[in-house]
């Protein structure tokens, strides 16, 4: 120790200082490079995790494509059953007709067909729902045919209640509410 | 390591020896055609393969040991201006020095030979093509390793004894004496912790410098030889050569490993960028996926519609004869259907009941020699 002080000691002390702060600076580029060099590591394992997580996900789009367009299919397929136009009113109008029609070919007489427009939407669905309340007179067998008419057709209608009473010698009143299904196109 | 051969220039002549030859040659003043004569003494050795150090007596050299200010900004060039005025030689000086750095300033120790009597002997050796190895002070001959980390002292016998002091392998000062000093006379003196002399004689109490030559000299300073006399320091260069490999091996490894790394990252990007439409496809589709299987499942979940046709065609099937209906009524929550109306006989009507499924006689009551009933059929 004596003699790395008198080393020292005998060192100039301008050269020990110049020594000393070039050995600092190389020790601080050394750890700058060294921390640098580690950054780069960690983002590269980071964006080889991405690229890995990339290429898992890239593999399944074939296989994603024609799910999705099974479900497109499907979706097509069941939305024929839908009515659809542009607004509510243009749809209850289209179901309130097919309806007319529908009673006036099985021989009812119809005493009133009134849809239960809302005017609201109050849910963010693709398809919407109005209430239509019918009220009929006829047989047993035209409110047979009727509802056969209703069932066999190519839009989808949902009973929610009936109510059936006899009407006159051999006849009956008819109440339904039915439920239609519609989407709402673009204008 | 090319061998040497020794030449110690003295007063009286120059000592030559070599470590391949077991005599010692010596050619009295005035010398002259040195070189050949070093030919013939190395024979049959070229002189090419071999080094030639010089020793200078320290009675042919002028030391002066003084001291210098901390201040000064260039000690060499401070020392050549006072070297005119130390030295009592005429002419041109060879020199050399040692300075040690303490509080007060640097301690200068100083050799001065003339060039005159000295470069004339170098010219001779080197025309014969010998290569100079160096021109010291005949007390360097004495620092070897054996001497390291320790004071001590030379005494060199001559017209006027010297002593020379030093501490470790560096000369600190050296004393003239008028005459032979005993060992007591220099102890007082406190030279160091060994005294050497050469030749010196057991029980005298000073310690052999044999010893010391058995080992290599050292050479670490005062090289007296002229600038242009000197061989480059291959040694040296090659050190500094090295250093340079080894610090452009390192900036090398370093951008090897940068460009490795940059690439690596260059092509994961470019990758990961050629993918990315796929990745976002996949994305939209999934959304895309998932709207569409909501919107299948809830088309699908509306439900089937109630099969009022079968219903009725069972109900007229198992209501007993003379039964009638006043209403039939499903209900919109619970799915259930009501029959409400009279018949004759209520025993065939609940006996058949079990026909229309889940029903349940809800209650009756008799009026006008009829049974009012009121049945609810739930689970359709």
């Amino acid at each position: 120790m004596n003699q790395l002080i008198m080393f020292l000691k005998g060192l100039d002390r301008k050269i020990l200082i110049l020594a000393l702060g070039g050995m600092l600076l190389l020790l601080n580029v050394g750890r700058l490079s060294l921390q640098a060099y580690s950054n780069q590591l960690a983002e590269a394992q980071e964006k080889q995790n991405l690229l890995a997580q990339y290429q898992e996900t890239a593999s399944q789009l074939p296989a994603l494509k024609k799910r999705v367009a099974r479900l497109k299919q499907k979706a097509d397929k069941l939305e024929k059953y839908l009515f659809s136009g542009t607004s509510e009113e243009e749809v209850s109008s289209a179901m309130q007709i097919m309806l007319q029609e529908q009673v006036t070919k099985a021989g009812l007489e119809p005493e009133s067909i009134r849809p239960m427009v809302s005017g609201t939407k109050t849910t963010p669905r693709d398809y919407h729902e109005i209430s239509i309340k019918i009220r009929l007179s006829g047989t047993q067998s035209q409110f047979v045919d009727f509802i056969a008419l209703l069932y066999r057709s190519d839009k989808l209608f949902q009973v929610e209640s009936f109510t059936l009473k006899p009407y006159k010698k051999a006849e009956m009143k008819i109440f339904i509410d039915l439920k239609g299904f519609y989407t709402l196109k673009n204008a | 390591m090319k061998e040497g051969i020794e030449v110690l220039i003295r007063q009286d002549g120059l000592h030559i020896s070599a470590p391949f030859k077991q005599e010692v040659e010596f050619i009295a003043q005035p010398v002259s055609e040195l070189g050949s004569r070093l030919v013939r003494y190395c024979a049959p050795k070229s002189p090419a393969g071999l080094n030639v150090l010089f020793y200078i007596a320290e009675d042919l050299l002028f030391f002066k040991k003084f001291a210098l200010p901390l201040k000064t900004a260039d000690l060499k060039e401070a020392i050549s201006y006072q070297l005119a005025m130390f030295a009592p030689f005429d002419g041109k000086m060879l020199h050399s020095f040692t300075a040690v750095r303490d509080k007060q300033g640097y301690n200068v120790c100083l050799y001065a030979a003339s060039e005159e009597a000295i470069v004339p002997l170098l010219d001779e050796v080197t025309a014969q093509g010998f290569q100079l190895a160096g021109l010291f002070p005949e007390s360097q001959r004495y620092v070897t390793r054996a001497c390291k980390k320790k004071e001590w002292a030379l005494l060199l016998p001559g017209r006027f004894p010297k002593l020379a002091i030093f501490a470790d392998k560096k000369i600190k000062d050296r004393l003239l004496c008028h005459n032979e000093p005993s060992f007591e006379e220099l102890t007082a003196l406190n030279p160091g912790e060994v005294i050497y002399k050469p030749a010196a004689q057991e029980g005298s109490g000073f310690a052999d410098a044999g010893r010391l030559l058995a080992e290599k000299a050292l050479h670490k300073e005062l090289n007296l030889l002229p600038p242009s006399y000197r061989r480059p320091d291959y040694l040296r260069y090659v050190l500094i050569g090295l250093c340079l490999l080894n610090l452009l091996a390192l900036v090398a490894a370093g951008t090897i490993k940068e460009y490795n790394i940059i690439t690596l990252l260059n092509k994961v990007e470019t990758e990961i960028q050629t993918l990315r439409p796929d990745v976002k496809e996949v994305e939209q589709l999934r959304n895309e996926e998932k709207q569409l299987v909501d919107t299948v499942g809830r088309i699908e979940g509306i439900g089937e519609n109630f099969d009022i046709i079968r219903f009725l065609e069972k109900a007229t099937k198992a209501l007993p004869e003379n039964s009638y209906l006043d209403q039939m009524r499903m209900d919109e929550k619970t799915g259930a259907i009501q029959l409400q109306g009279y018949t004759e006989d209520i025993g065939a009507l609940t006996a058949k009941l079990d026909a229309l499924g889940n029903a349940k006689l809800k209650s009756t009551s008799r009026r006008k020699n009829q049974t009012y009933f009121n049945v609810e059929i739930s689970g359709q």
